[in-house]
């Protein structure tokens, strides 16, 4: 009986635990649906047709396509300098023929230095991108062997040198059977049977290979004559890379083998030591060449190796360009230098930004959350189908013929924020137009397409004035001045870029410059406009206004001068000379701040506190000011004051005081010499106002930006920066939550039987401590399990109730039996930790079975019928349990132990 | 008996070249010059780094032809390239595609090894019976204790089993008693290469004098050299190292015709900053010998410290480095005081006993002190002023901080909330980082360093 | 003036005395007479006799302290064996292990396979249980006849043998030797006189609890005479001319009479009756012979014992910069302050105390370095194993990586004392507390 019973156990327990059942969706057609399109679905409460879907979903691939290539292209082109001062540095190396440092010809160095580039990547994990594009380049040239290292698959010498020798060979050595051969062939083995091929990481294999290598190319091209390669390295070193030049001396140069160290840090030091010992050692047999990748800093190299093996490495240092750049780039080219193309609405925008610059400096994740909300917003947005082509352009008509009247219901709605905005702004004026917007589907049609016009020549402006706004910062020294493009089309989104405090006071600075610079500023504008003829429609009045200051400058310039001249001789001799020259006007405008000093504390205080707090946010440059050329016409412009002041304030900060005061005669006599020169200043700075007013102006202002611009942030969160620990606490803890069942409740003090088994597990795991007595656990789990069980056999005979009763009993049973267990588990087997917690499970339970039966011997009256109720319930709860443990242990919450065998320990915080 | 001759030139040669060192080599010569005579079972050749063991032995030894075999024993990281490189240079094997890069025998245990020594030795025993030395030189030989103990002592029995005309030749930078095992270790001939004294690295280095110079006016020079640098370092090959170096940058006023060889108080000040320069960078391999040759002269004078320290980090990283610099190098104790948002006024006065008493050493001296992760984070959310919550990312950035080995894994526990690390990174670094962020770093110290 | 009293030696009889005396000396050659072992011998000779002659099986170990002639006397042994049955190398074996080299059981079993060159007879063996390879082996043997070779094998290193996994062939030898099934005798040798303890309980109730211990000269005249026994040239080597051998075993004679050498004898019998640690010290000035200086001279016997047992860490120390100097110093005070742990970052907090301390007199500033300067001095200090780390490197910055100092306070003070070009201030710093 007892045993039989076991066995069945066993039985059930096997095939419960080793199948698993994967339950296909019933209907193959849904089936189907869901991948088409990548699961692209029918919006608007699926009236939309399929042909719009499939709209959406090309188009997303077109963008998403053209986008990526743009990046791709830019990160090349951006690393190319790089690389090839790299590529450069390997193939000025060890050109000439014997001794090992070319440069040292000269003297010899009693060290044997290996040349080792070290190359700082920054810390952003995506440099592989960049490591490719440098070893693809070096190998251009046939003589380079490059072995490309990364710490995952170099745990020791051994395999660091097989894998070396591998890639140096362009071989793979076949693994030589390592497997022991059984005994009785081990003795009969003679000696001399084996083969006596070299262990795969031995590296003589590699200098044979080597001088064979040499040998032949001896053969192939007599050797170089010294004096060529002399003037290649020269011309090496001046960074001059034509690539025929190079492949030319290159077929004559000797082979060489570059060891590339992807990451320096991860890798064993020890490790390392012995590598560059080792073929230090073989320098002269072996023209190696050390690049070594560092994400970290030069510090960091010395801290971790000896000086021992720092002094056999003749180290130059190369930086690639850090992400910062890159993400200025490809922001530059991506949202601003494109035109009808998908846009990132503030939200998102910052949302990426920020965690560019707060978590991780890394490119590749900023654009994955590109792409991602590229394809979110053709995925969920009906009318993004007239997203991103001109909109002028035929291929519009036909997409606006095809809308339907849904599209264009949803319009109103998707739309709303800017829609309304629109509506509002419009309403005083020309009420009828409302009604019709809001009636007549023509008419909203037509306007949507205007709308989409205006962005579209919104765009273009915007690109021209953004270059000029470039230009403009280019023409302060001070860092306060400079903003990186990232965080200047961030302001933009913001709000009108013009209206921004960083952009006014770049305008206000503009008119302390001096004629020549001005006017090349002016000039780049021009230029910049006339650059794209779309741009020089849409801003032609700006260009004839340039035109005529650029002329009045001309003329200006020139009397403007003999004015001042006599002035200068009549009145003040002394300082005359310099007076047209800007230091000049800076002194006077800075002693006349000194004056407002007194009251302009106040608001400086005010500035001071805001522009720190943004200061924080962006790069800390900006913080520390120097201010040489403080100036603005203070007095004579009271309305304009504020930024004077924060100017003022910044130049106090920095504690810039003037020595010498001045009279107000003085003052005033200068007033006046100025003035000349001022209306011209104030004409150039009412067209500077001008023209960023009209250019730098924020996507918010037109209507239906939602067509174009995703603005949904709370996606992208959920997605990339998620909270594991709190999801699935509230994922296995509150159910409900996810499957929105109303059958069990929030409660936490009582686990409903109606919880799924592995919630259960769950919770009753929270309740335990360190260790878990895994019978314990099972005992617990079953006795939920099993009030669930007779619940569903409710109104079955008073019978069951008896049953119910002795399963009670044994639960208490169990209970009981549980300790004597715990003492003598001598006859537990410990397996391997996989499926060691099942076994116990299993050998505890037999006992457990042993037991019932005899109690259930001595009962009298209740025969077979029940038993095998027993055994069913029994087995299906076990099952589920283990099922449920096992998860848990998949997912990382328990984990068995040595120190007590039927025991699993917790892995994760405590109740949380 | 041709190899004989060329043997005994050898020495000849080698006692010219190798100033300071004849005692040694002719000690040497009489141990194993002969190479019919019977050989020494060991010696064990010893002293400081630089002082021409490998060198001496290896070119003595270049003239033995196949009786002897060179082996580093950093190269032969396992037992069996030992073996098989012994084997192969014995035997004159080299492996090459013609071979299918074989060696002479697959060879993994000493017995084996034995075998084929003998095996070797037979075949080419030259006919009229007349026995040769065969040599087996184990340059670093320290590294023969790692792989396993019974291996150096069972090299060492080798000449005794095998009862060949074998010697095992030894060379190492530290003393024999760091050798001794506890099994049947036999004990070799001692032979020491002393340091060199002073006059001797002069007449060494004098040898580098290019040819065209003035004998004595490259000796004033190298004696100047030697004067400053002996104090830090006395090893000739970095001594040379800085010569060769410095030597250009020395006579650069006399080609620039602004001075003569005479007036040497005009050179030394010349090249005094230089000096300064090497000791703390060139030495110390800040930078190297070659960015060092392409360097002008404003270069040098410069102090380019921080340069080699900074690198971006993204901005909440910065932080949690800086907490966890925190947590290592303050005591749990005061975490209370530093970090409660509220007691301003205590962390005042937490500074004021900064100073330790002279006799028991600053904690600071003790270095980073493992924090359980939970404790880190805790300071980083007190530290960091706008409010995030701990989503994946932060994770992520301690995980990154791990692979840079910024921060440092105590244990191996899987208990996640259980994670203990050490910051890595010193304070200097720490200081720049929490300067980028406006962090007042001191504020929050228990000591200040 | 010896050269003409014996014009006619030439290089041949140099260099023939050389190696008869280095045989000797480095124990190639037993040919010269055992001194205080002789019934050891007696004894195996004994054993080995039965067993070749009756087939009579055999175990037995020899023990005794390092280079007091257990291996001597097995030489010595086999090779009189040999002589006398073994002409045609038909009448008894011999297989010679050592626990150095057959570092596990399946090798010392291959070895005995080759030892007896029964390899080829190995081929078709269709086992792989230890024991039926051993007994299939030994039954190979057994030519036809039911009386199988008698094999000696010798274990050398015994003790190493007791290690290996369940004593396989230990136990296997022994139940051969103890069954009687093939005639072999079991010669262990050890140095460790416990080694009957380090048997298993089966192993150790097969071995026959025979053991032969052997001494090491008790008295320094054993001593000595061993000693010269070896420098000694046999008078009936017919190739050396015979006055020449006079002269130069009158020489060895002059010697051993000689004071000083005296002395050294009596100092080294003090520390160990090794003998081999006077023969180490003989070799330099045997291979210093030559034509123009036949005969050994005390003052070479002298200054290589000098050479054989200087304080090397000591000597190593000299060569030492100042700044590596004073960083062992500034370890040294640690020391006395009962840190015996500590990392860079204290020693260099002493060291800068002590430089600020003689900043006074003037003399601080050029002995002074910046931390990097110093830390690689210390990683040179570490490189030639006068101080040694206590935890891994990378573990935490390496200023701070914890590490001891492997000389003693004394040791130190010595080493400032003898080491040149060290300034005084320094040696005062470096002497203090003595």
């Amino acid at each position: 009986m007892v045993a039989n019973s076991t066995i069945n156990i066993t039985e059930a327990y096997d095939s419960l635990s080793q199948a698993c059942f994967i339950l296909w969706p019933t209907d193959k057609k849904k089936h189907k649906d869901y991948t088409k399109n990548d699961g692209f679905q029918s919006l608007m409460d699926k009236t939309e047709t399929e042909d719009f879907i499939n709209q959406r979903h090309d188009k997303y691939y077109k963008i998403w396509n053209n986008i990526k290539t743009k990046i791709d292209k830019l990160m090349f082109d951006l690393n190319l300098s790089a690389t090839n001062g790299i590529f450069n540095f390997v193939s000025s190396k060890l050109n000439n023929t014997d001794n090992a440092d070319s440069i040292n010809k000269d003297i010899q160095l009693p060290f044997k230095e290996i040349p080792t580039g070290l190359i700082f990547s920054g810390i952003n994990p995506d440099d592989k991108r960049m490591y490719k594009q440098i070893v693809s380049k070096i190998k251009t040239v046939p003589t380079n062997h490059v072995a490309v290292l990364e710490s995952k698959d170099c745990i020791n010498l051994k395999n660091t040198m097989k894998i070396i020798i591998e890639q140096l060979m362009e071989t793979n050595l076949n693994e030589e059977n390592e497997n022991i051969i059984d005994a009785t062939e081990f003795y009969k083995k003679s000696k001399i049977k084996k083969s006596n091929k070299a262990p795969n990481y031995d590296p003589y294999i590699l200098l044979g290979w080597y001088k064979h290598l040499e040998g032949v190319s001896k053969i192939n091209n007599n050797t170089t004559s010294p004096v060529v390669i002399e003037d290649e390295t020269k011309e090496k070193e001046n960074n001059n890379n034509d690539n025929n030049n190079n492949s030319t001396n290159q077929s004559k140069a000797k082979h060489k083998l570059i060891l590339f160290i992807e990451d320096f840090e991860c890798f064993d030091v020890l490790l390392l030591q012995d590598l560059i010992s080792i073929f230090s050692g073989y320098s002269e047999e072996l023209p190696i060449i050390l690049l070594i990748g560092i994400a970290t800093s030069l510090e960091t190299f010395h801290q971790s190796l000896p000086i021992s093996s720092l002094s056999l490495l003749q180290i130059e240092k190369f930086k690639l360009l850090q992400s910062y750049e890159c993400i200025n780039e490809i922001i530059q080219k991506v949202f601003i230098e494109t035109i009808d193309d998908f846009k990132l609405g503030v939200k998102p925008y910052q949302y990426l930004l920020d965690n560019f610059n707060f978590l991780n400096l890394s490119v590749d994740s900023f654009i994955r959350g590109l792409k991602f909300s590229v394809m979110y917003h053709f995925y969920s947005n009906p009318l993004s189908i007239l997203s991103s082509i001109d909109p002028t352009s035929s291929e519009m008509d036909r997409i606006f013929s095809s809308l339907t009247k849904r599209h264009l219901d949803e319009a109103k709605v998707l739309t709303f924020p800017s829609f309304k905005f629109y509506i509002n702004s419009i309403k005083s004026t020309s009420p009828k137009l409302v009604y019709e917007l809001l009636t007549d589907d023509k008419v909203l049609k037509d306007s949507i397409r205007e709308g989409l016009i205006n962005l579209h020549n919104y765009h273009i402006k915007f690109r021209v004035g953004f270059e000029c706004l470039l230009e403009l910062q280019k023409l302060y020294q001070s860092p306060l001045f400079k903003k990186s493009k990232r965080a200047l089309y961030l302001l933009s989104l913001q709000e009108s870029l013009y209206d921004s405090a960083h952009v006014q006071l770049l305008i206000k600075r503009s008119k302390v410059i001096t004629y020549p610079i001005i006017k090349k500023f002016l000039e780049t504008i021009k230029l910049n406009i006339e650059k794209d003829e779309f741009a020089k429609k849409l801003l032609e009045n700006f260009v004839t206004i340039l035109n005529d200051i650029l002329l009045k400058f001309e003329k200006f310039d020139e009397n403007g001068n003999e004015i001042k001249e006599e002035e200068k001789k009549e009145r003040i001799k002394k300082r005359g000379k310099q007076i047209k020259t800007e230091e000049v006007e800076t002194k006077v405008k800075k002693e006349e701040i000194d004056d407002d000093n007194s009251y302009n504390d106040t608001l400086y205080k005010r500035e001071k506190v805001d522009s720190s707090k943004e200061n924080k946010l962006k790069n800390v440059e900006e913080e520390k000011i120097n201010d040489a050329i403080i100036i603005n016409e203070n007095g004579k412009r009271p309305q304009k004051t504020i930024y004077d002041n924060v100017l003022l304030s910044y130049s106090n900060s920095n504690g810039t005081s003037t020595t010498q005061r001045e009279t107000n005669i003085s003052k005033r006599l200068r007033a006046e010499e100025l003035r000349g020169y001022e209306t011209m200043v104030d004409e150039v700075n009412q067209f500077i106002n001008k023209f960023f007013k009209d250019t730098l102006r924020c996507y918010k202002e037109f209507p239906y930006y939602e067509i174009i611009y995703y603005t949904e942030s709370s996606k992208l969160k959920k997605s990339f920066s998620a909270q594991p620990r709190s999801v699935i606490h509230t994922a296995l803890n509150y159910p409900n939550h996810y499957l929105n069942c109303d059958c069990c409740s929030d409660n936490d003090n009582i686990i409903e039987s109606s919880l799924h088994d592995t919630c259960i597990a769950y919770k009753l795991y929270l309740e335990c401590g360190k260790l878990i007595n895994l019978y314990d656990w099972f005992v617990a789990f079953g006795n939920i399990l099993k009030d669930k069980i007779d619940k569903s056999k409710k109104k079955e005979k008073e019978q069951n109730k008896r049953i119910k009763q002795k399963q009670k009993q044994e639960a208490e049973e169990i209970a009981k039996s549980k300790e004597k267990e715990i003492k003598k588990k001598d006859d537990i087997i410990v397996l391997d930790s996989d499926n060691e917690i099942e076994n116990v499970i299993l050998i505890n339970e037999n006992k457990e079975k042993g037991k019932f039966e005899e109690h259930h011997s001595s009962d009298e009256d209740n025969e077979e019928k029940e038993e095998e109720e027993e055994e069913f319930n029994e087995k299906e709860i076990q099952a589920r349990f283990i099922r449920a443990i096992s998860e848990l242990q998949y997912f990382g919450f328990i984990k068995s132990t040595n120190r007590k065998v039927d025991h699993v320990v917790k892995l994760t915080w405590g109740s949380d | 008996m041709e190899i004989q001759n060329e043997i005994d030139e050898q020495f000849e040669i080698l006692r010219k070249n190798y100033p300071g060192r004849e005692l040694q080599i002719t000690r040497l010569q009489d141990l194993i010059g002969d190479i019919h005579q019977v050989v020494p079972p060991s010696i064990f050749i010893f002293g400081d780094s630089a002082t021409g063991k490998t060198s001496i032995v290896r070119s003595i030894f270049s003239k033995y032809k196949e009786n002897a075999s060179f082996i580093n024993c950093i190269d032969c990281y396992t037992p069996r390239l030992l073996f098989e490189h012994c084997l192969n240079k014995l035997s004159g094997y080299i492996p090459n595609p013609d071979n299918l890069y074989s060696n002479y025998a697959h060879c993994e245990t000493i017995s084996e090894f034995i075998h084929f020594l003998t095996e070797i030795c037979d075949k080419n025993k030259n006919e009229d019976e007349e026995l040769t030395g065969r040599y087996l030189i184990f340059d670093n030989a320290e590294r023969l204790r790692e792989t396993n103990p019974l291996l150096l002592s069972a090299l060492l029995r080798v000449p005794e089993i095998t009862n060949l005309n074998i010697t095992i030749i030894l060379i190492s930078n530290i003393v024999w008693e760091k050798f001794r095992s506890q099994t049947g270790m036999l004990e070799p001939i001692l032979l020491q290469f002393p340091s060199y004294s002073k006059s001797e690295i002069l007449n060494i280095m004098i040898r580098d004098c290019p040819k065209d110079e003035n004998k004595n006016f490259y000796y004033i020079f190298i004696e100047l050299l030697y004067d400053v640098f002996n104090k830090p370092c006395r090893n000739l090959n970095e001594l040379r190292h800085m010569a060769m170096l410095l030597y250009p940058k020395y006579i650069e006023p006399i080609q620039e015709g602004k001075a003569t060889r005479n007036d040497t108080v005009k050179l030394f000040k010349h090249i005094e900053i230089y000096f300064k320069q090497a000791l703390d960078k060139l030495y110390l391999r800040n930078i190297s010998s070659s960015e060092w040759k392409n360097k002008s002269f404003e270069e040098y004078v410069e102090p380019t410290v921080n340069s080699d320290i900074r690198f971006e980090l993204p901005y909440y990283t910065k932080f949690l480095l800086i907490a966890s610099y925190l947590a290592s190098y303050n005591p749990p104790r005061y975490d209370l005081r530093f970090f409660s948002k509220s007691s301003e006024n205590k962390r005042r006065k937490s500074r004021k006993q900064e100073d330790v008493s002279g006799s028991k050493k600053s904690q600071q001296l003790y270095g980073p002190k493992v924090f359980p992760m939970e404790r880190m984070l805790a300071i980083f959310y007190s530290i960091i002023d706008d409010p995030i919550e701990g989503t994946i990312d932060i994770n992520r950035q301690i995980a990154s901080l791990k692979t840079l080995k910024l921060l440092i894994k105590v244990g191996n526990t899987d208990v996640l909330n259980q994670m203990k690390c050490k910051c890595n990174v010193n304070y200097e670094f720490i200081q720049y980082l929490s300067k980028s962020v406006h962090f007042d770093i001191s504020r929050y110290l228990y000591e200040a360093v | 003036m010896l050269q003409d009293t014996l014009p006619n030696i030439n290089k041949k009889d140099i260099n023939n005395v050389k190696r008869i005396i280095l045989n000797n000396l480095t124990g190639k050659s037993y040919t010269n007479k055992l001194i205080g072992l002789e019934e050891q011998y007696n004894t195996l000779y004994d054993i080995c006799k039965k067993t070749i002659e009756t087939g009579e099986s055999n175990s037995t170990l020899l023990i005794g302290n390092r280079g007091c002639g257990k291996t001597m006397i097995v030489n010595k042994l086999l090779d009189n064996l040999d002589k006398e049955y073994n002409k045609d190398k038909q009448t008894f074996l011999t297989v010679r292990l050592n626990g150095l080299i057959q570092s596990d059981d399946r090798l010392a079993l291959k070895e005995m396979i080759y030892q007896l060159s029964q390899e080829e007879a190995m081929e078709n063996l269709n086992s792989t249980s230890f024991s039926e390879v051993l007994s299939y082996l030994l039954n190979v043997l057994s030519i036809g006849t039911k009386t199988s070779k008698p094999v000696i094998i010798v274990l050398d290193e015994f003790d190493l043998f007791t290690q290996h996994n369940k004593q396989t062939l230990l136990y296997n030898l022994f139940d051969i030797a103890q069954s009687n099934q093939n005639p072999i005798v079991v010669i262990g040798l050890t140095c460790q006189l416990n080694v009957v303890e380090l048997l298993e309980k089966r192993v150790k109730s097969r071995y026959s609890h025979r053991q032969v211990l052997c001494f090491p000269p008790i008295e320094i005249e054993d001593f000595e005479k061993i000693i010269i026994n070896s420098l000694k040239i046999p008078e009936n080597n017919s190739k050396i001319n015979k006055d020449y051998i006079k002269k130069f075993n009158t020489e060895v004679d002059k010697i051993f009479s000689d004071e000083s050498i005296k002395t050294i004898i009596n100092r080294l019998f003090d520390i160990t009756n090794n003998s081999r640690n006077f023969l180490k010290i003989c070799i330099e000035p045997i291979y210093k012979l030559s034509v123009n200086q036949p005969y050994p001279k005390v003052n070479d016997f002298l200054d290589a014992y000098t050479r054989q047992y200087i304080d090397s860490k000591t000597e190593l120390l000299k060569g030492t910069s100042i700044l590596e100097l004073c960083l062992i110093i500034a370890m040294k005070c640690l020391l006395e302050k009962h840190i015996e742990v500590f990392n860079f970052e204290m020693i260099y907090d002493e060291y800068k105390k002590f430089v600020q301390k003689i900043e006074a007199t003037g003399n601080g500033r050029e002995i002074f370095f910046k931390k990097q300067v110093a830390m690689k001095a210390l990683e040179h200090l570490i490189a030639i194993e006068l101080v040694l780390p206590t935890e891994a490197s990378g573990k935490c910055p390496k200023e701070y990586r914890m590490m001891k100092v492997l000389l003693e306070p004394n040791q130190i003070t010595q080493a400032v004392l003898k080491h040149n070009e060290c300034p005084t201030s320094i040696k005062q710093w470096g002497t203090r507390w003595l």
